[in-house]
């Protein structure tokens, strides 16, 4: 249990309280270089590479907060739900004939698992 | 050895059997049977080889075509995808008309990703098919879990529709 100056950096590793020399060799990586937030991830940490870790959590609060969100999507699933209850609310309120307009065919949407070494996870 | 107890063994008769009488059957004797399976043998191998060189050559001939219009395929493919996204955006504007305070693309004002400035980062899943209803996103889910053949089965007529609609 660290406190005091730390990097905000979660899930990024998850350490013992005590550390023997066996630690290292069986650490859990949980770097997301080679994913799809790798590139959030290298950019968060060049900023606190350049700020060092107290101006670091100062200024580096959009990086930070990018990685987040490619980690969880939360903006975009808010999103969704927010456009979700509109097409339900016009649908209701006798707009529309149909609630959803379905213009995704199968096989459409094609996510580029080729270029990440991690099928894109 | 020394001449044990004497026994009677069915032996050949004196002279030998007579020879076998193939004029009996029409086709089946062995100057036809043996050069029959044979030449059969040999066509075999034959058609072996050359089938089996036909389908590497074919199978090569598909990897080089692919090879050559993969910057094509890829182009379309892209193009595709930017038609999907195009089209969500202008469902999205259409829909979003009159709720206060929302611009296209971001959340309520706030972008989804602060520092990409002008650079472009494609969509979550969930958010292509926000304008797809669930059935559509279950099917991009589990498609994989059917076989090839995708058009109604027999037994399709007899599925009602409440529990249809979820399923494939």
């Amino acid at each position: 249990m660290a406190s005091g100056n730390i990097t905000p950096d979660g899930l990024s590793s998850v350490t013992p309280i005590v550390k023997t020399k066996y630690t290292d060799s069986f650490q859990l990586g949980m770097s997301k270089q080679s994913t799809r937030c790798g590139f959030f991830e290298a950019q968060f940490y060049r900023c606190m590479e350049a700020f060092g870790t107290k101006l670091g959590r100062l200024h580096c609060d959009l990086e930070h907060r990018d990685f987040g969100e490619c980690l969880t999507s939360e903006k975009q699933k808010k999103r969704y739900d927010a456009m979700r209850a509109e097409h339900w609310k016009q649908y209701m309120n006798g707009k529309n004939d149909k609630v959803y307009e379905n213009h995704v065919e199968l096989g459409q949407y094609k996510p580029d698992w080729y270029r990440y070494g991690n099928l894109g996870r | 050895m020394s001449k044990g107890p004497q026994y009677q063994q069915d032996m050949p008769p004196p002279g030998g059997y007579r020879k076998f009488n193939w004029e009996r059957t029409v086709l089946w004797r062995p100057g036809i049977i043996i050069p029959g399976l044979v030449g059969c043998a040999v066509f075999g191998i034959y058609q072996a080889y050359y089938q089996k060189r036909h389908r590497q050559t074919e199978k090569f001939e598909d990897r080089d075509i692919l090879n050559a219009m993969e910057p094509f395929i890829a182009a379309e493919r892209d193009r595709e995808w930017l038609r999907l996204l195009k089209k969500n955006r202008e469902i999205e504007n259409e829909l979003m008309k009159d709720v206060p305070g929302w611009k296209t693309g971001t959340w309520f004002g706030e972008p989804v990703y602060y520092t990409l400035g002008e650079k472009w980062w494609d969509p979550a899943q969930l958010e292509v098919f926000a304008h797809s209803p669930r059935k559509s996103q279950m099917d991009e889910m589990l498609f994989h879990h059917h076989s090839e053949y995708s058009a109604p089965k027999f037994y399709d007529k007899w599925i009602p529709d409440f529990i249809g609609r979820y399923i494939w």
